[in-house]
């Protein structure tokens, strides 16, 4: 009789028991779910690689010779932090892109008010590369309203303006 | 006993003849399976995972690696054509301030494109479709509607871009027209005038 009256005391302890451990065990589940979804979102995609890339031209009125357009091409190829670079021998238009990341390494070359492309810009004019006689200038597009690339287009759509505040929340 | 051991050898030799000649007929009426024609995305490297350069703690399918290569040197010759200069000066004024969003966008979405357009099931493109990404009324991005001249002065860019990758039409004739035969199928939407 006395054990028969126990049992009702004993019996929510136990419930009270299994609910802390299926409560944990929820809890648990939902940290281990959502810290593995963070490390998913958070790891670098490769079209993340390239956010820091960043392109200059310089334009070249006048003839350049063959040589010269080498010449040119291999200088700005071999600046420390310069990514790829291409000559359009046509229209002599040098177009190059460096990693915003790594423009430490042109420091060297780089006096306290310059940016990376008004310093290869500098390091071109000075580099006794072509004859005086070509006029090298930056291209430099003033901000306009104009449109731009159509491929480019999507950047306004719903879809990308939230995609980006989320991705920004976990970076 | 003798002629029925006779029978039993009869019977089993029949009934490996008949085998074999089941066995061989029904090679003959098998059709092979056909051996489905590869699409462009698999010629230029498919869904093998490599590293990838840029990043070598990811990894990336080869043939978007082989795209996004191709892309981003077009991309150069672009910018460095006088022709095209006129429908990117949003592109140039934001690098010129400092932006690289757009510059890093134009290379995935156009990568996308790319990868959708020859075949990969992977990736998506989610920008707007050619005909009214091109076309200025239905897209404000796009300063002036595009001339045939400038549509085939881009291909011809693409053309530039492949080459730096070390596709030529010399070394991989039906490679380099198979491509180009894909960007001319966009023309009739992308020239709109």
């Amino acid at each position: 009789m006395e054990s028969l009256q126990q049992h009702p005391k004993a019996a929510p302890k136990i419930k009270a028991k299994h609910y802390i451990i299926a409560l944990s065990t929820i809890v648990l589940g939902l940290c281990i779910t959502l810290c593995v979804h963070i490390y998913f979102v958070t790891l670098p995609d490769e079209t993340s690689v390239n956010t820091t890339h960043q392109l200059a031209r310089i334009d070249f009125n006048g003839n350049l010779t063959a040589q010269e357009q080498q010449a040119i091409q291999s200088f700005v190829k071999n600046l420390p932090g310069i990514i790829a670079v291409y000559m359009n021998t046509r229209d002599n238009i040098l177009v190059y892109v460096y990693d915003r990341k790594r423009e430490n390494l042109l420091h060297q070359y780089m006096s306290s008010d310059e940016g990376v492309s008004e310093c290869v810009y500098r390091l071109v004019k000075n580099s006794g590369l072509y004859s005086q006689s070509t006029y090298a200038q930056r291209y430099i597009v003033q901000p306009t309203t104009a449109g731009s690339c159509p491929v480019n287009a999507d950047q306004l759509s719903f879809y990308r303006k939230v995609s980006a505040t989320i991705h920004g929340v976990f970076q | 006993m003798q002629f029925s051991l006779k029978r039993a050898h009869l019977s089993a030799a029949s009934c490996i003849i008949g085998l074999v000649l089941f066995a061989s007929c029904s090679e003959e009426t098998s059709t092979p399976a056909p051996t489905p024609t590869p699409s462009l995305y698999d010629r230029v490297g498919g869904i093998t995972m490599v590293s990838d350069p840029s990043n070598p703690a990811t990894m990336i399918e080869k043939g978007r690696l082989t795209l996004r290569s191709v892309v981003d040197s077009s991309i150069l010759v672009i910018a460095a054509d006088p022709k095209m200069a006129k429908y990117f000066p949003v592109l140039f004024a934001e690098l010129g301030a400092g932006n690289t969003t757009g510059l890093s966008r134009l290379s995935k979405n156009f990568t996308d494109f790319m990868c959708l357009a020859t075949g990969s099931k992977t990736y998506t493109y989610s920008g707007l479709d050619m005909k009214a990404a091109h076309d200025p009324a239905k897209n404000s991005r796009i300063p002036m509607k595009i001339t045939a001249a400038d549509f085939d002065a881009f291909v011809g860019n693409i053309g530039v871009g492949l080459a730096k990758n070390g596709v030529t039409a010399a070394n991989n004739a039906q490679l380099v027209n198979d491509l180009v035969a894909l960007l001319n199928t966009t023309k009739a939407d992308i020239v709109q005038q």
